[in-house]
């Protein structure tokens, strides 16, 4: 095995181009420094991740005590079949979309906006990083208080400028609730990506603007031929931080409208199969199913929207 | 830049529209939380408390009602969780960071990819057979369990963080450290840890906010007062024949002043920790 101080001698480059190099020193000593942080990753992620594969193709439930045994994939079958979990994965793409459109198309032109503002730009960006900020219950129970049907901020304000004849139950359990949970789930989530597009486009040199302008391109060209193109590895980055918030959403919607059928995303199918049914089995296996959806989505936009820019 | 007077209409509309969006939310729940439960009931609401009422801070905070040692020892319980969470993470996460940019070892760029790799996974993932080894150990309902698991829940943001922030320092300044005699350790607690402060301290507030907002967890491994934080014991105020709103919305506001305050305080430390944690996408 080789020690720290070799494998330093064979990786030593010429003096200017070195990094900070490894230093000389007992061959165990950067074990040591990692131990710990690894330690607490394997026994808290790694091994209940291994766990989770284990535990998705056996039956584990509580109301069966005693019952253990190796089902295959018949956890994963029976979660795909099941109409509850169906109609939360139905749900969950709906939030999916209303999180990437949201982002789209309300984040991008607020980062232009902060992109373009010169006075009381740390206002608005600590305004901007408030509801980030907020925990997902609170960022609930603040929605709650707009969409309430009595005292809600929502049906007063329509109704003073009439733009609806009577109060409106928002959060009804019909499809449009899923919309009234979305914005609140948006509100949450456009912080972040709006603060990822706007380095994005804080990094695109003005001077190629400038040569733009010197050939003519300006305005509306000059975005859709410099910026949205140079701004791809943040449209990605920012596309997959909204898809992950929008498919494993939980906060909001418990404190919104709980466990109603038309609005529980995957991730509460998920708890009520473990926490409520005590099927562990069932429960494992669906959020190894939206685990892998989201990487998936993830990987997928990395790879179509995400291009390597060189200036 | 752009001068024209459409452009400058733009910029004033689009200040007002993004201003509204964050704080009408916002400021509607602190109207509640100080509306009488009069106020509450009136058709149309008013916009503006009147009167002010501060009876629902006052239950929540005096301490003599049920409802208040509730919502008090629940606070107790944020800021105690939060705390070890955050102290954990940075602890672990300093000699690990530390470690990758200064050392060439075996493995180590594995070890690397393991540890930030679990960056992209959520946390009920996991959920369940942590739950299980959790019962297992005793420890449900226990701030250990619930600092623990939001601990490793950030600490491979963090270290992706600090690693950067080591990365950054000229490592001459620690030879000469070294040359003087200065052991390792001496190093890098006296030198390398007033040097990265700053970075330091990113990471500390963008672990305390995660942590704090934390619900999922404490959600299943809090079943009671004991270790339930303020995440929690705000969604009880739904009893099952009334909804105390104007107490609801005390709580919350509560809840959401110490992650205003960092907000208000630290936004720039902020916002660079999340940029260059994104960016590792």
């Amino acid at each position: 095995m080789a020690t720290a101080e070799e494998s330093e001698r064979q990786i030593h480059k010429p003096e200017g181009t070195r990094r900070p190099q490894p230093r000389a020193g007992r061959a165990t000593l950067p074990y040591l420094y990692v131990a710990p942080a690894f330690i607490l990753l394997a026994v808290l992620v790694f091994y209940p991740l291994i766990l989770s594969l284990y535990f998705s193709l056996h039956v584990d439930n509580l109301l069966l005590p005693g019952e253990h045994f190796f089902v295959g994939l018949a956890n994963y079958a029976a979660v795909l079949h099941d109409p509850a979990f169906l109609q939360a994965a139905g749900n969950t793409v709906e939030y999916f979309f209303i999180a990437s459109l949201g982002v789209l198309l309300l984040g991008l032109p607020m980062a232009f906006w902060f992109h373009a503002i010169r006075r009381g730009r740390g206002f608005f960006l600590a305004l901007l990083m408030l509801p980030w900020a907020i925990p997902g219950t609170v960022t609930g129970l603040l929605w709650s208080f707009i969409y309430n049907p009595v005292s809600g901020l929502l049906n007063a304000m329509l109704r003073t400028f009439n733009l609806i004849p009577h109060y409106i139950v928002w959060l009804n359990g019909s499809a449009s609730s899923r919309l009234f949970v979305g914005v609140s789930l948006l509100w949450q989530v456009l912080p972040l990506t709006v603060i990822i597009f706007l380095a994005g486009l804080e990094s695109i040199p003005a001077n190629l603007y400038e040569a733009a302008a010197v050939d003519g391109c300006t305005g509306w060209q000059a975005v859709r031929r410099i910026t949205i193109p140079l701004l791809r590895p943040a449209l990605a980055i920012g596309l997959v931080e909204a898809g992950v918030l929008g498919i494993g959403v939980f906060d909001q919607i418990y404190v919104l409208t709980g466990y109603a059928p038309a609005t529980k995303s995957a991730v509460i199918q998920t708890y009520l199969y473990a926490f409520q049914n005590l099927n562990f089995g069932q429960g494992i296996s669906a959020a190894m199913f939206v685990t892998v959806v989201t990487l998936l989505v993830s990987v997928f936009y990395l790879r179509v929207v995400y291009r390597e820019v060189s200036y | 830049m752009r001068k024209s007077v459409a452009g400058r209409v733009a910029m004033i509309v689009g200040g007002i529209l993004i201003f509204l969006w964050c704080a009408i939310p916002v400021y509607w729940g602190l109207v509640v939380s100080l509306t009488t439960p009069i106020g509450l009931s009136a058709v149309p609401p008013h916009p503006v408390p009147d009167p002010v009422t501060f009876a629902y801070y006052r239950a929540l905070l005096s301490g003599g009602s049920g409802v208040s040692q509730t919502f008090l020892h629940g606070a107790e319980n944020s800021i105690l969780e939060t705390l070890y969470a955050t102290l954990l993470t940075v602890v672990l996460a300093i000699p690990a960071a530390y470690a990758f940019v200064r050392f060439r070892f075996r493995g180590s760029s594995v070890l690397f990819l393991l540890i930030v790799g679990t960056l992209s996974l959520p946390v009920y993932a996991v959920l369940i057979p942590l739950f299980q080894l959790m019962t297992g150990w005793g420890l449900t309902d226990t701030y250990t369990a619930i600092a623990v698991i939001n601990s490793s829940a950030n600490l491979p943001l963090a270290l992706w963080l600090l690693r950067s922030h080591i990365a950054a320092l000229p490592v001459d300044i620690e030879d000469a450290a070294r040359i003087d005699g200065a052991s390792r350790s001496t190093t890098v607690t006296r030198i390398l840890l007033p040097l990265i402060a700053p970075g330091l301290a990113t990471v500390a507030v963008i672990v305390f906010l995660s942590s704090w907002s934390a619900f999922l967890v404490p959600l299943a491994f809090a079943p009671t007062i004991k270790a339930e934080p303020l995440t929690v014991i705000v969604t009880q105020y739904a009893s099952k024949y009334a909804v105390d709103y104007g107490l609801q919305a005390a709580a919350g506001v509560l809840a959401m002043l110490p992650p205003a305050v960092f907000v208000a305080w630290f936004n720039r430390h902020i916002l660079s920790g999340l940029i260059s944690g994104a960016v590792n996408a």
